[in-house]
């Protein structure tokens, strides 16, 4: 990257900054700013867990936020968001012309399988985490996905 | 003559005891005269808890799978189709590096018994510009490790010429062919076995480096060759660099500028 922050660096930062021990990130290159915190009061087994996600802050300029805001304010805590483990290739089906292994409204079960995403000839199968609905695809068939990146939304049945 | 073959040559758990010199690969084996997909069933095991190193082995697959329903020729007694049970309990980033230990463990196997085999980026094991062998990893889990991780290798050792359907005819290739001896099915997978369990302790304590290094010596396409690659972001044409720590392709583009393709494959070699 040459000085200007890409969409994409911004996610990895983000990423990075997820899995590290810190709370609080800021860098500030040419005309940029960028303030990453993390809301680390979400400390379960979060890890697929939107609001655990570090919230991206305003640009240089305007002004700095407080307290962290989650992405996924707004959905409600029973809302679960399953991400790319890895990077690779989306597919909704274990092979062409196949039923696809999950669709908006189906029920899952924890263990289940929901999509693979395929790198490198290895096709990862990735399950659900939890018992649930589909509530969202966010991903079409075939598209690349980064790491990290929302794949579904489920909302988790009643314990 | 693939029945008679059999006979001559078997790949049965005995006989592969016979030359098995691993601490764990393949000491549990799992024989089937015919399956649909040795890598179906080895999932199958791994889901209900098979320990790790279990080996599904077979004479015939009915369904022998590649990726995204490409199909695995595998007539009876002509190859080896074989599928490892591991649980490498490791990121999922990191899980790809497994496929590609198997394809290099593949080819070094064939080298040893003087067959130059290839790998062309980023599993596929060739000799000239033929394929003599495939790698299909499949893993399951929830994120971010993976738990259940199925390495299938289909390697064709009997076919000759005329075994081939049509389509793969001009871009298939057989131990058989290569070497014109006849190989022995069994001490070929005990050596693939091998080789792949030493690259796969590695990868366990953390060190990929020699790894990527056999990998970038037995590429098919030499460093500074120029290859076309279908990847994430469509098509992109550069000299080859080298891999990296993720196994990821590193390609020269004409302006100079480095581009990195993380998963893909090589569409076409533009030369030499």
């Amino acid at each position: 990257m040459s000085g200007e922050l890409l969409d994409n660096d911004i996610k990895e930062l983000m990423d990075y900054i997820e899995d590290s021990n810190f709370v609080e990130f800021e860098l500030e290159r040419g005309g940029f700013k960028i303030k990453l915190v993390k809301k680390t009061a979400q400390s379960s087994n979060g890890a697929v867990v939107h609001a655990a996600a570090p919230a991206l802050l305003a640009p240089a300029g305007s002004q700095p936020v407080g307290e962290a805001a989650p992405r996924a304010a707004a959905e409600s805590p029973d809302v679960q968001v399953v991400k790319s483990p890895i990077v690779g290739t989306f597919y909704r089906s274990s092979a062409p012309g196949s039923k696809a292994f999950v669709e908006v409204g189906d029920r899952v079960k924890k263990g289940q399988v929901l999509c693979i995403v395929e790198a490198m000839k290895l096709m990862n199968e990735i399950e659900s985490d939890a018992d649930g609905e589909i509530l969202e695809i966010l991903v079409a068939n075939g598209q690349p996905v980064e790491y990290g990146e929302p794949l579904f939304k489920i909302r988790k049945s009643a314990p | 003559m693939s029945h008679a073959d059999a006979a001559a040559d078997p790949l049965t758990p005995a006989a592969l005891q016979m030359h098995l010199k691993t601490a764990v690969f393949g000491h549990r084996v799992y024989f089937y005269p015919s399956i649909g997909s040795t890598n179906d069933r080895a999932l199958e095991l791994a889901a209900a808890g098979e320990p790790e190193g279990s080996l599904v082995l077979a004479e015939q697959q009915t369904g022998g799978r590649g990726r995204r329903a490409r199909s695995w020729h595998s007539p009876p007694g002509l190859g080896i189709y074989a599928s490892l049970v591991l649980r490498p309990r490791v990121e999922a980033p990191k899980a790809p590096l497994f496929t590609i230990a198997a394809a290099v463990s593949v080819a070094t196997a064939l080298r040893a018994g003087g067959v130059v085999a290839r790998i062309k980026w980023p599993n596929d094991v060739l000799v000239g510009t033929r394929k003599i062998a495939g790698i299909l990893g499949e893993s399951r889990g929830s994120e971010p490790e993976i738990r259940d991780l199925v390495i299938g290798i289909g390697l064709n050792v009997h076919q000759e010429a005329g075994d081939f359907p049509g389509d793969l005819a001009p871009t298939a290739t057989s131990l058989r062919i290569e070497s014109g001896a006849a190989p022995r099915r069994a001490e070929i997978l005990a050596a693939v076995l091998e080789e792949f369990e030493r690259r796969y302790s590695r990868l366990l304590r953390g060190a990929p480096d020699d790894l990527l290094r056999d990998w970038g010596t037995l590429s098919a396409v030499p460093a500074g060759g120029r290859i076309a690659v279908d990847g994430p972001d469509g098509r992109c044409e550069g000299e080859l660099v080298g891999v990296d720590a993720d196994g990821a392709l590193l390609l020269r583009r004409p302006g100079g500028a480095t581009a990195r393709v993380p998963f893909g494959e090589i569409v076409e070699t533009l030369w030499p």
